[in-house]
């Protein structure tokens, strides 16, 4: 009878279910990957073999990732829904895991530590991270094939036995159908130390060095054939199995540019980063760092040594120039390196066991106990047991020290939303989602141009930007938000029609682009909608994939899972037996080791601690830079509370500047976020210093530079900062009346889900272009002009210019973005700014786009120069965001500038305006549009100043005016449609300061809260 | 024995090939045939075809083709068994039928197929939707009237028109159709409202059809001011209205007109406000300037008329400015500020101050005063300018 497996490791298991089964059901949908596993899942449960997956983008390869994780779920969903199929299937390969190591353990270690070793695995932070804060499913079935296929390698070419051979393939071709990356890098990291290994004992690693070595060799030339078959059928199962894989890798590559990762930072300058990537993985493996090297750094073990050395330095990231060295920039620039940490850190596991059991019931043990008696011992294997249990909580609960998620969202009234009116036949996005957006999609067959897997983007505005997805745009500056603008102006082009959004950031970007609230849905989530989007079309665009391909990637992965399991099964009995001579702990003694492991131990235990109370015990009022920077730190994340605690005492009360601070709106008070601060002390006294405060904000519009000067006192040892002066007015009426312009545009539909009659098509309110012209400022070609709604009723209006060259042929065409009102009421006259970007293609069949960078506007690189234009106007009737009344007062010419005030005489607070200034020639024709986005929003009864610099028009050249057959409106030309009015002169019209020339202003205003009636 | 058998197999069927390849020549001897049916038939109803034959042999195959509307469609009828064929056409058109028998034309009929009565609802279709009601603007009611088959009636079948205008008249044309489609055209009328027009043919309705016919665009109007007050103070509001808006026929602009206000306001400065029409009615709150004099107001609809200019007078806000420097406290004290009844000024009140040509400043008055700390200040003789709205005043200020 083969002697049974170790009790701990049963241990193991049980601990494994428990501790994992019950965190997994709280933490499942607040890890990053774990929907986005999920969805591919559900796409192999509607779809077996059809690759295609039409949901994310504009449609992607559901093959650009190994199949056989997502396939299991999908599998179990039939039984207990999708989620129950994830935690189901990473809770199996958690167990298997565990097994894994331990047999992995016994190549290293005594069988009892490999027990202690399997218990370890279960706490591991590497492992606990993997699962509950990044939610890598694959990441787990691969390294948990890789661990068990390791035993059964080195039994192979120690012991040659055939069927140990069939099991290693066996067990990883299951690896290379779940993660085809753990299996290339494994064989180099894992497999080949493993085999040099097996050779070295069979020589045995005892007696003079070189005598060894040259006989490894020579047991390496004997074996060659064993090395032939082995690596020739792991190569081709890598090939094999996931073949659709390499075939769509090949000849579909996608350019992209690489997603910047924190585990390539420099790990000291972002320490968020090192935390993340190397401190929580490795976690209580750093404070054993000295026993593993003295257990690995022995003759036996030094291919494993040198094996994990390698691992643990690239693991660094960008901290030191050498993993970039060895990777060569390019591997660097596209590896997550976090993955070399964590294949350290299971590499260490079974040392990290042979420690505890040394520590428990071994000679590490003996020696405390002997030497310092048994409380104190007590006392150190309480603190190693606590570290770990520490190091189980804290990750287990990691989300609740920093959210990686938003809060969850109850998707069932999206789902409803969407099923309802055929909404589901246009394409949809999430804004503040987070990973739950993969959950949403996971549950409907609508599609999203987003995604949330950004190796397979295929849309050009997202591979030309290190961007992951639009959804956290925000969280990529400038660019994100750059890339999102473009959706968001011609979203016609990808048929996208509805926004659901969580995060009111982005809403002044939606509305300026002309996108309106529909409703707000029972989970919080507010719908926007834009006006006037075809509907997808019946039949969608994909790549389509050879049906040898298709039935391969439908059947080899798991059929490659099914052999693992019978082979495993047939092989049972051997399973947990080593057919080799235990394994005996060398390298580290007790006697000369235990003061140098301990000592280390305490000294990284005292620099984490004192690191931990500085933090503590650190004030950001010593010195008034710090204090400054601490100041707008707390403005930032809206955290008045501490910035209250930064004005001297007695100067404001807590509740009056809260109080002052709610009235408060605008583009930077309640969009802002804070990009770049600097600081000059502009008058230092000993207790009073006025500082100059440049800050650069980011909003969802614009980036906005302010400058602030502030006051600081010294108080005692305190520095302080003085509150911000608030305003005293008085609104002049207690209660306002105002008429409300309201409409409801219902059509005279049937309540039927029939097809639409004749009589359901809505009348398209007339419009009439005023003027245009093709411009060019500089370099940049615009086009400008006014555009009046002679309907009687109110309009939402898409304007697009098309520009040609001489040869009539179409160069590029746009839609007006902020620079208009994209609601327009009766006989209201709106102008227009059109300016044309690197990625302007509305249609499918245009230019590819190049790349967009919105940080420096980069214009379109017209071949041949646009001579001629046509303005597209079209429209339909809307029935919101008719607010108007604000107005400009007090406009003066001064300094080259336009000075006034905006004011609000309406009944509704002003989140953000906008001021349009339309300058026109003498024949009263547009020469250029201009807009001005307002910091601060204007309350009721209120005013907000502004000035904006005027126009240099020595800088605009006019290439083209447009005439009246250059004007379309509904699709038809404007020339086709009966005059009922009659030019009029325009006492609006402000004649200009210098030179020939007239202006007009119009408020155009974003009601962030508006009155719900 | 066995070998036998098969040979005698592969000799019969090699028999049976070869004549199959050779058929047997057949002489035949067409008789005469012809169909007795009506011309015409309504659509939809079952068309008997008596088959009358001669002179043909009994269990002959003679193959009838029958071509309508749908198609082609050829069947079997063989002599001596069958009497008549049966065809039920929906479509309309001429169903043409012919006889053949080996490949020989023997009789040919054409019959006719006719529409049945017109079917509700008729199709209708008006465009556009709208139109002002000038007297000129123009839309056109159109209707397609088909039997319950979708067939086209007959042309120049007179189909009927009502339409009940805004101004209450009801219109009536009778207009044929011409290739199955009827049309007239609505020429507007100079009252804004809704037409109705309902079409039938032969008892038989469309659905009712709506035509906005809206007011164009409005004429010269004029504007007053309502709840002014008669000081400069920048705060207070007072209402402008227009005349209800109208077209030149007298019909009421659409709701939401939109209407610009332009105002030149005694200090030179102008203002550009926007408002739009309920009930023609366009009105919004105006701010009393913040200088003395008389301000300018002019509202227009571009592309209509425009409105009279508003002259309105404003007084001065302020009795005076008192300037107080504590130059112990370095602290220059503006205020009491007093309007004209003696009521301080409300809080909030702006209140600039500039020294020496440099320094600007602003502060807020909060009781009727507004304080400025000029503990920087250098030692010496300073100018102080404090202007409050458009009165300013000036002030030395000794530092020791």
């Amino acid at each position: 009878m083969l002697p049974k497996a170790d009790r701990l490791l049963f241990v193991a298991l049980i601990l494994a279910v428990v501790i994992h089964g019950s965190a997994l059901l709280y933490n499942v949908d607040k890890t990053y990957d774990a929907f986005v596993h999920i969805f591919f899942a559900d796409h192999y449960a509607r779809t077996w073999f059809e690759p295609w997956e039409y949901r994310w983008y504009t449609g992607f390869p559901i093959n650009s990732y190994p199949p056989l994780s997502h396939q299991l779920i999908a599998l179990l969903s039939f039984v207990g829904g999708l989620k129950f199929g994830f935690i189901t299937i990473i809770l199996s390969f958690l167990c298997w895991f565990v097994l894994g190591i331990y047999r992995f353990s016994q190549l290293w270690v005594p069988k009892r530590s490999a027990g202690y070793a399997a218990i370890f695995a279960v706490v591991a932070s590497s492992i606990l991270q993997t699962i509950h804060i990044y939610g890598q499913m694959p990441t787990i079935i691969s390294i948990s094939c890789l661990t068990n296929a390791l035993h059964e390698v080195y039994a192979f070419f120690r012991g040659g036995k055939r069927r140990n051979l069939v099991n290693a393939l066996a067990i990883l071709g299951v690896t290379v159908a779940s993660h085809h990356v753990t299996t290339i890098f494994g064989t180099a990291f894992f497999i080949m130390p493993i085999i040099a290994t097996a050779l070295l004992d069979t020589v045995g690693a005892e007696g003079n060095i070189f005598v060894v070595a040259w006989s490894v060799v020579v047991t390496a030339f004997k074996k060659f054939k064993s090395l032939v078959i082995f690596f020739s059928i792991l190569g081709v199962e890598i090939v094999t199995i996931i073949f659709p894989y390499w075939y769509y890798s090949k000849t579909d590559p996608i350019t992209q540019v690489p997603i910047p990762h924190g585990s390539r930072d420099s790990f000291i300058e972002v320490l968020s980063s090192g935390m993340m990537f190397f401190l929580i993985p490795t976690g209580f493996t750093l404070l054993m760092l000295p026993f593993i090297f003295k257990s690995l750094y022995v003759r036996r073990n030094i291919f494993l040594a040198l094996s994990f050395s390698l691992l643990l330095l690239l693991g660094t990231g960008g901290t030191t120039p050498i993993p970039k060295m060895l990777l060569g920039s390019n591997a660097f620039n596209i590896l997550t390196l976090d993955r070399f940490t964590f294949w350290a850190s299971v590499m260490a596991i079974p040392f990290v066991g042979d420690f505890f059991r040394r520590l428990i019931e071994g000679d590490i043990r003996e020696r405390l106990v002997g030497r310092y008696g048994k409380k104190r011992y007590n006392a150190v294997a309480a603190l190693m047991i606590g570290l770990v249990g520490f190091q189980v909580l804290f990750i287990l609960n990691f989300h609740k020290f920093r959210a990686l998620q938003p809060a969850a969202i109850e998707v069932q009234p999206i789902l409803s939303f969407l099923e309802r009116d055929q909404h589901a036949k246009w394409r949809f996005m999430t804004l503040g989602f987070g990973d739950q957006m993969a959950w949403l999609s996971a549950q409907t067959t609508a599609c999203s141009i987003d995604g949330n897997y950004h190796s397979a983007r295929r849309v050009p505005e997202m591979t030309s930007q290190p961007l992951e997805r639009l959804e956290n745009s925000k969280f990529k500056g400038i660019q994100g938000l750059g890339s999102l603008q473009q959706f968001l102006t011609i979203p016609e082009k990808y048929y996208l029609k509805f926004i659901f959004s969580n995060d009111k950031f982005y809403d002044p970007i939606l509305y300026f682009t002309g996108w309106e609230r529909v409703q707000r849905l029972e989970n919080g989530i507010m719908v926007w909608q834009k006006q006037d989007i075809p509907p997808l079309p019946s039949v969608l665009p994909k790549k389509e994939m050879p049906t040898y391909q298709k039935l391969m990637w439908g059947i080899l992965p798991v059929s490659a899972f099914c052999c693992m399991l019978c082979v495993v099964f047939i092989n049972r009995k051997h399973y947990f037996y080593f057919p080799f001579p235990e394994i005996q702990s060398t390298g580290y003694k007790p006697a000369s080791g235990n003061r140098w492991l301990f000592s280390y131990m305490g000294l990284i235990l005292l620099i984490a601690g004192f690191f931990w109370i500085k933090s503590l015990l650190t004030s950001y009022q010593k010195d008034p830079e710090t204090l400054i920077k601490a100041y707008y730190n707390a403005l930032d994340f809206k955290f008045f509370e501490k910035a209250h605690s930064y004005f001297p005492p007695g100067s404001v009360g807590f509740e009056d500047y809260v109080l002052q601070l709610s009235v408060r709106d605008g583009l930077l008070a309640s969009y802002g976020k804070l990009n770049f601060i600097s600081i000059k002390l502009l008058d230092k006294k000993p207790n009073k210093i006025t500082a100059l405060v440049k800050t650069e904000w980011v909003t969802p519009l614009e980036r906005y530079h302010q400058e602030a000067e502030h006051h600081l006192v010294k108080i005692g040892p305190d520095w302080f900062i003085q509150p911000p002066v608030f305003t005293h007015s008085t609104a002049p009426d207690e209660h306002m009346e105002k008429g409300i312009l309201a409409l409801h545009s219902q059509g005279k539909r049937t309540i039927s889900a029939a097809t639409t009659e004749h009589d359901d098509v809505l009348d398209r309110p007339e419009l009439r272009i005023l003027s245009a012209k093709l411009i060019r400022l500089d370099s940049q070609f615009v086009v400008v002009g006014e555009v009046q709604n002679v309907d009687e009723q109110a309009a939402h209006i898409t304007i697009e210019a098309e520009l040609y060259d001489s040869l009539n042929r179409r160069l590029v065409s746009y839609n007006s973005k902020y620079a208009t009102i994209h609601k327009v009421l009766p006989k209201e006259v709106v102008p227009f700014r059109i300016e044309f970007e690197e990625t302007a293609w509305v249609k499918q069949d245009d230019n590819s786009p190049l790349k967009f960078d919105p940080a420096q506007f980069t214009a379109y690189t017209f071949k041949h120069p646009p001579v001629q234009f046509k303005v597209l106007a079209r429209a339909v009737v809307t029935d919101r965001d008719m607010y108007r009344d604000a107005g400009v007062e007090e406009m003066r010419f001064s300094e080259g500038k336009i000075k006034g005030e905006i004011y609000n005489y309406g009944i509704e607070e002003i989140s953000v305006p906008q001021v349009l200034f339309t300058y026109y020639d003498g024949d009263s024709s547009v020469r250029y549009v201009d807009h001005l986005f307002l910091r601060d929003g204007v309350r009721q009864q209120a005013k907000q100043l502004f000035e904006r610099k005027l126009p240099d028009f020595k800088r605009v050249l006019v290439i083209k005016r447009a005439e009246i057959k250059d004007f379309y409106v509904n699709g038809l030309p404007q020339d086709s449609f009966e005059d009922h009015y009659r030019t009029t002169t325009r006492p609006e019209l402000i004649p200009l300061p210098n030179g020939p020339g007239y202006t007009r202003l119009q408020v155009h205003s974003y009601i962030g809260n508006p009155t719900i009636y | 024995m066995r070998r036998v058998w098969v040979y005698g197999f592969i000799l019969l069927a090699a028999s049976a090939l070869v004549s199959c390849r050779h058929p047997q020549q057949v002489f035949v001897k067409a008789g005469t045939l012809s169909f007795q049916a009506p011309d015409s038939i309504p659509a939809g109803s079952l068309l008997k075809v008596t088959v009358c034959t001669k002179d043909f042999t009994p269990a002959e195959s003679i193959w009838i083709q029958s071509q309508g509307s749908w198609g082609t469609s050829i069947r079997e009828f063989v002599t001596g068994r069958d009497k008549e064929i049966r065809f039920r056409d929906s479509l309309t058109g001429m169903l043409t039928l012919r006889a053949l028998y080996h490949g020989k034309l023997l009789a040919e009929k054409k019959i006719r197929i006719l529409p049945v009565v017109p079917a509700e609802p008729m199709d209708s279709y008006l465009g556009s939707k709208s139109v002002i009601a000038n007297g000129e603007d123009w839309a056109m009611i159109t209707a397609i009237p088909t039997d319950s088959f979708g067939n086209l009636i007959p042309e120049n079948t007179e189909v009927d028109f009502l339409l009940l205008r805004p101004d209450k008249r009801v219109e009536h044309y009778t207009m044929p159709t011409r290739a199955g489609v009827v049309y007239r055209k609505i020429t507007a009328g100079t009252v804004a409202g809704k037409t109705f027009v309902g079409a039938s043919v032969q008892g038989v309705n469309s659905k009712e059809k709506e035509l906005q016919e809206v007011a164009g665009f409005p004429e010269p109007f004029t504007i007053a001011a309502e709840s002014k007050s008669i000081y400069a103070d920048s705060r207070q509001t007072f209402k402008v209205k227009t005349s209800v808006l109208k077209d030149r026929y007298n019909n009421i602009v659409p709701e939401g007109t939109a209407v610009f206000f332009d105002c030149r306001d005694a200090n030179g400065t102008r203002r550009q406000l926007s408002a739009y029409t309920l009930r023609g009615v366009a009105e919004l709150f105006m701010q009393n300037p913040a200088s003395a004099g008389t301000m300018t107001i002019e509202g227009s609809t571009f592309g209509g008329g425009a409105s009279n200019q508003l002259q309105i007078y404003f007084t001065s806000a302020f009795q005076d400015i008192p300037l107080v420097y504590d130059s112990a406290a370095k602290r220059l004290f503006v205020g009491y500020l007093r309007g004209k009844l003696n009521q301080l000024v409300p809080n909030g009140t702006e209140v600039q101050l500039q020294i020496d040509s440099s320094l600007n400043t602003k502060a807020e008055t909060v009781g009727g005063m507004a304080l400025f700390d000029l503990s920087d200040l250098l030692k010496g003789r300073h100018n102080a300018r404090v202007t409050v709205f458009d009165t300013t005043v000036q002030k030395e200020i000794i530092v020791p």
